[in-house]
């Protein structure tokens, strides 16, 4: 199962594994920090104490079709439907990647593309998910925002 | 151990349904808890044509399978893992977060991704880790969108980890809050 884009802000990721249903392994945490990072503490009734507080798994660990009782738009949150603040982070995100410069596009062989009335062909740029996910310091990534613009161009120019 | 041999499949699985969906572990229950050999031919002899009844009946069971498992695909059922067939294929530790913190067990030939392993095991697929860059443990964030799907992370491709990355990446970035539902008002599925 993937996610998709409804209002496209990150640039497509392609696996380079095409078969990566062949190579998979499990996990456990061997540490109490590890445990609890994947556990959560939840409080149940009892009928000798008021309540029991528990640790669950606030997720399964193992394959399960519970996602499948529900209609997939169950999933989604509408910008209606969210609070002031998301909408104003939904909003500085818009923003954030409408400020990106458009990119020029260009024939294979270097020249500009021209529209019919003679101008530059531009496309939009997006964040480049690829090259975000795999930096070792995304944050300083962002901070070198001219570099990160720099690396946008010149995968465009490929693709 | 009569009384079940001599029911219908349908009784039995009303019994004990997690018998029913696999008679092989069923059967190997039977072998170890009867111990008295004698016993057991007899029951062999005597019980034969009920036994080639609930045997016939396998095509409905694997129906009843295929209909249980209709959520999850064929490839999926069928792939057994390449770390647990050939001992050659190397799997990086240090890529999937501390070694002090987690560790990789190998699956069995008979596991699949979407089988049910012993508490604690999470089933993951090596890209997420090699590809995406993704390190353990989870984010309470990535947690949260786990827990809103009700998906196990290995349901979601190795794609979505990169998205969920990137997500929090551009937020920190913002310094704007990591929430679910603003990541659902960007992603559908």
């Amino acid at each position: 199962m993937s996610f998709r884009q409804r209002t496209v802000l990150f640039k497509a990721f392609t696996s380079e594994a095409t078969k990566f249903q062949t190579r998979f392994s499990l996990v456990r945490p061997r540490t109490e920090v590890a445990l609890s990072s994947v556990l959560k503490v939840v409080e149940r009734p009892h009928e000798d104490v008021r309540v029991v507080k528990e640790r669950m798994p606030p997720f399964s660990f193992c394959w399960t079709k519970n996602h499948f009782k529900h209609e997939p738009a169950m999933f989604r949150h509408s910008y209606l439907g969210l609070s002031d603040r998301n909408k104003t982070s939904f909003a500085r995100m818009l923003e954030f990647v409408g400020s990106f410069s458009r990119l020029e596009v260009v024939a294979e062989d270097g020249s500009s593309v021209l529209d019919s009335r003679g101008n530059q062909v531009t496309m939009a740029c997006f964040i480049d998910t690829r090259y975000l996910v795999l930096s070792k310091d995304p944050l300083n990534l962002f901070g070198r925002f001219d570099l990160l613009l720099f690396f946008l161009c010149l995968t465009h120019a490929f693709y | 151990m009569f009384v079940v041999v001599t029911c219908s499949p349908v009784w039995v699985a009303a019994m004990s349904p997690e018998l029913f969906e696999n008679p092989f572990v069923w059967q190997s229950d039977l072998l170890v808890s009867e111990r008295d050999e004698c016993e057991f031919l007899g029951l062999i002899l005597l019980h034969f044509p009920l036994l080639g009844l609930i045997m016939a009946s396998d095509s409905g069971r694997d129906s009843d399978a295929a209909h249980e498992h209709f959520w999850i695909g064929k490839e999926t059922l069928e792939t057994v893992s390449l770390f647990s067939t050939n001992g050659a294929v190397k799997i990086s530790r240090c890529l999937i977060g501390r070694k002090e913190d987690w560790e990789i067990i190998l699956p069995t030939t008979s596991g699949r991704v979407c089988s049910r392993f012993s508490a604690n095991h999470i089933p993951m697929y090596e890209a997420v880790f090699q590809e995406v860059g993704f390190n353990l443990p989870f984010s309470p964030f990535q947690a949260s969108v786990f827990e809103w799907l009700e998906l196990c992370p290995s349901q979601l491709r190795p794609d979505s980890f990169a998205y969920m990355m990137a997500f929090e990446s551009v937020c920190r970035f913002l310094r704007l809050p990591t929430t679910r539902e603003l990541f659902f008002a960007l992603f559908t599925i």
